[in-house]
């Protein structure tokens, strides 16, 4: 089977070139039937990558270990679900995933748009299948799913930490996420090809983009609370290389969805929306070479892989064609209006994209910074924590006062009278909340009590847009459903409030304290009291583990029992935190057995106390209601965009 | 147009400042640290993080007096230095055993590194390992 | 065995589908991609036009309503947004190269009041609050603005 499984990726590789050349000389010299081949051999390449994807999952899950990646990543012993996830679970089979999610996307992006915008879907097809074929070229030449070997009795197995239903579910949509970026990106690129530099990309692939960004952002948060229940070092985001792999091309992404309403609306900034998708693009796919190269230390780097060069020559090559692109089309893409106010709302737009795309290259200088200072001085150097917590201030502080600000602008220019006549309510209400807090006690932090107020301010200006707009539609349901993606960006930014209170609170305002702790003592931290009641082990033949007793009293009263536990198959080592939420302040008791000595009885144990933390993982589930929102379809604009976008002659 | 709207002004000085904050917090703060195999250690001395496979006999306690006590040697295992280090805090992390790879920060004088964080790695399978102590 | 087969109908599969416009249509009349005339392009374009203009009125008079555009602002800003509305619709009147049906902008079934927020599904109706100043005549219509 794994010869179909390789026949398969070959027969890809094929097509995808195929959709490449054909799709260029189709698109170039205006040939019809061309192109509807090129487009057929796209919709080809995802059935064979499915022939190719069922393969591999037919193997894993009947652990036919003849495979070497089978071998390497299962065991018989793994429940199915497990071993259906080890297929992203190592490099080739995550690159695997990596084709089948674009031929799919591809494939479904073109057909959909087959009947409109046809001089610019011809060009889709050939930027996709290029990328596509790199990707298979790469599965089938370099790092192939499909090696075999005399198969061992049993495999090797999946690392306990994760087996974890996030674990599970975070690549996945993390891929969701990276991949559906390409389709902007395509059909930007096809715009600047075909000289149809309109709007119409955009509005072609406004629904894309916001999926893509949805997953993105919902699979990071996945990806963190994985972290802070599994891993348990009690964070939730280490700021390592492979973390902010993600966080790029979100923040681009974000960058971008912004600034596409100020071209559909007023003409302006087309140019830094192409650059803006090509950036988030080539991130996502730097992110891969990143996290695979070895070439950065990183806590979750693997050896030096061979396929960390030729996804740096991809990235390389197609920064330069996008690049080239959109000099060669400067000429089309001149704005159709000025901007008029430094207070109007596409100002306020403006500054929100220099500030992610500040934060975005931060983040990028930090993740570069080792390699470059590697080259330039012979010497690796890291950046550590504080940078990033320092510009995470300096520019999402701002933008959080900014997500109040902007919706409350109106566009074209706003008058400062009218401006602060507009925020005098939110601007009370969120004072009154600063006073309250400080005599709360929430003075400790002064970063934090700014975020606590911002946030204040974001939710009270949300209030009145939605209190405002109701009133003069008549009902809420009517206000949303006639502007879904406004006020599902509304909805969005109340999610990304509660993010930043999440963040805030549990790290400007956390608590921790680590204590050696004999039979019978006691240490307090935040309000609760922890006692040591003992040592006592499990055993059973895949796990041994050893727990602390700890009895609790105060906020929560009850027992906690961290562990650290040793798995037998494969032999590996693990912590086991306890973790005790508090819902009524949204926090988390936070308790790491450290060090457990068996003899005397005497543990070391790290409590953290980490105020609303849990606003961090409900964010995660406001964020998809409000993109759910956004993206909800509307029978009617599909209608209009199709009898407008298709020629007459069908 | 006959006159220059005020607002590409308002937005060429928010780039500006923006550029600046950055430029100021790089040259003052300067917070990167060195990060070293053994064998580049010569000429260091101060903050710094050395990435290593752990050699044993793992001696001591982290939280004991005389904390816990390992060697270091060079990871491509192309030069034969290696570094003795004495590591006090939080226990490491489940990870951390002989044979496996580490960088550990702290401070290195006079041959040997007073370690205070350390971060495992897992070896070459795309797994994640538990990150800092 | 069952691989050779699945390949091999694989591969046939693939080909066949990748050579189906040419096997369907030998020899056909015209093979070029269907893409919008000139005449078209420039009939969308206006219709995109009066769209982006009925649009921002609408958003104009919705933000004045809910209190983001004080009425000094509004009377300064909406004086303007009329008449690049009224001349966009008079472009598209004068273009007569295309069909009949694009002309009306689709009208939202709205109450009459109170108004809807700027619906971005469909280009609003043209106002009804009555104007401050009487309409442009023929012989003052400004051009559409080439900004």
């Amino acid at each position: 089977m794994a010869d179909l499984g390789r026949a398969a990726l070959v027969v890809s590789l094929g097509l995808a070139v195929y959709a490449a050349v054909a799709g260029t000389v189709a698109a170039r010299d205006n040939r019809r039937r061309l192109a509807v081949s090129a487009r057929n051999a796209l919709f080809c390449c995802f059935g064979s990558t499915a022939v190719a994807s069922a393969v591999l999952a037919t193997a894993l899950v009947r652990h036919d270990f003849s495979f070497v990646y089978v071998a390497e990543h299962t065991n018989r012993a793994l429940p199915t679900s497990y071993s259906l996830s080890a297929f992203w679970g190592g490099q080739e089979g995550s690159l695997l995933l990596w084709l089948l999610v674009l031929t799919g996307y591809g494939a479904l992006a073109v057909g959909l748009n087959r009947k409109v915008l046809r001089e610019l879907t011809a060009w889709v097809v050939p930027v996709l299948g290029g990328t596509a074929a790199f990707f298979a070229f790469v599965l089938v030449a370099v790092s192939s799913p499909f090696d075999t070997q005399t198969a061992p009795f049993d495999g090797a197995g999946l690392t306990h930490s994760l087996r974890n239903p996030y674990m599970v579910a975070h690549p996945p949509m993390l891929y969701l996420g990276y991949v559906g970026l390409s389709v902007p990106f395509a059909f930007a690129a096809g715009a600047l090809l075909s000289g149809r530099t309109d709007e119409r990309w955009i509005v072609a692939t406004r629904r894309w983009t916001l999926a893509a960004w949805a997953f993105l952002g919902f699979g990071q948060l996945l990806g963190a609370h994985w972290a802070y229940t599994e891993v348990g070092w009690g964070g939730y985001y280490a700021w390592d290389p492979v973390e902010n792999a993600a966080l790029m091309p979100w923040l681009a992404a974000t960058a971008f969805l912004h600034s596409v309403m100020i071209q559909e609306r007023k003409g302006m900034l087309k140019v830094w929306n192409m650059v803006l998708v090509a950036l988030a693009f080539e991130l996502s796919v730097f992110g891969t070479f990143l996290t695979r190269s070895g070439v950065v230390n990183s806590i979750h780097s693997f050896a030096k892989s061979p396929i960390g060069g030729w996804f740096l020559a991809f990235v390389v090559i197609s920064s330069l064609f996008s690049l080239t692109l959109i000099m060669w089309r400067l000429p089309l893409l001149k704005a159709r209006t000025k901007l008029e106010s430094a207070l109007s709302r596409e100002a306020t737009f403006l500054y929100n994209n220099l500030l992610l795309v500040a934060l975005c290259l931060t983040v990028l200088w930090g993740v570069l910074f080792p390699i470059v200072t590697q080259v330039v001085k012979g010497e690796t150097r890291t950046i550590g924590r504080p940078y990033y917590d320092f510009f995470l201030r300096v520019f999402g502080l701002p933008l959080l006062l900014l997500m109040g600000i902007g919706p409350l602008i109106a566009w074209r220019k706003t008058s400062a009278r009218a401006l602060v006549r507009t925020l005098a309510w939110p601007i009370a209400a969120s004072v009154a909340c600063g006073a309250a807090l400080v005599a709360a006690g929430a003075g400790s932090s002064r970063p934090g009590l700014i975020a606590y107020t911002f946030c204040a301010f974001v939710l009270a200006t949300i209030l009145v847009e939605l209190v405002r707009g109701t009133r003069a539609a008549g009902s809420l349901f009517t206000l949303v459903s006639r502007n879904r993606r406004r006020y599902g960006g509304y909805v969005v930014h109340a999610a990304i409030v509660l993010l930043a209170l999440g963040i805030a609170g549990s790290s400007a305002y956390s608590h921790t304290v680590e204590r050696p702790l004999r039979l019978g003592q006691s240490m307090t931290v935040a309000g609760y009291t922890l006692t040591n009641e003992g040592v006592h082990h499990t055993v059973s033949p895949s796990v041994t583990r050893t727990f602390v007793d700890l009895r609790v009293s105060g906020r929560f009263n009850g027992t906690v029992k961290p562990a650290q536990a040793e798995y037998a198959i494969p032999p590996e080592p693990a912590q086991e935190v306890s973790i005790k939420t508090d819902w009524s302040r949204a926090q988390d008791l936070y308790v790491i057995a450290d060090e457990l000595h068996q003899k005397t009885g005497l543990v070391y144990v790290k409590v953290l106390v980490k105020p609303l933390v849990n606003l961090i993982w409900i964010a995660g589930f406001v964020f998809l209601l409000g993109s759910a929102v956004a993206l909800w379809p509307d029978a009617r604009e599909q209608r209009r965009l199709v009898t407008r976008l298709a020629p007459a002659r069908a | 147009m006959p006159t220059r709207s005020p607002a590409r002004l308002v937005v060429a000085l928010a780039v500006a400042a923006v550029l600046a904050v950055f430029l100021v917090y790089t040259a003052i703060a300067g917070g990167s640290t060195p990060t070293l195999t053994p064998s580049q250690l010569q000429a260091h001395s101060g903050k710094l993080a050395i990435v290593g496979i752990v050699v044993g006999p793992v001696r001591g306690d982290s939280h004991g007096a005389n904390g816990l006590r390992f060697t270091l040697k060079d990871p491509t295992g192309a030069s034969a230095s290696r570094v003795r280090v004495v590591y006090r805090g939080t226990a490491p992390p489940p990870l951390f055993a002989v044979g496996r790879s580490v960088v550990v920060s702290g401070t290195y004088a006079a041959g040997r590194l007073a370690g205070n964080d350390i971060v495992t790695k897992c070896p070459s399978k795309y797994t994640t390992a538990s990150p800092k102590a | 065995m069952t691989a050779i087969v699945l390949g091999l109908l694989l591969a046939a599969g693939v080909v066949v589908l990748v050579a189906l416009p040419f096997l369907r249509e030998p020899a056909p009349a015209d093979d070029r991609l269907d893409a919008p005339t000139a005449a078209d392009e420039r009939r969308l374009a206006l219709v995109e036009e009066r769209d982006r203009a009925l649009a921002a009125l609408k958003e104009l008079e919705f933000d004045h309503r809910t209190g983001k555009v004080d009425d000094d602002d509004y009377l300064a800003l909406v004086g303007p947004l009329r008449r690049s509305a009224a001349a966009a619709l008079r472009a598209l009147d004068a273009d007569r190269s295309y069909g009949a049906q694009m002309t009306e902008p689709e009208t939202p079934d709205l109450p009459p009041e109170p108004a809807p927020p700027p619906d971005e599904g469909t280009p609003p109706a043209p106002p009804t609050v009555p104007e401050p100043y009487p309409p442009p005549d023929e012989a003052t219509i400004p051009s559409i603005p080439q900004e």
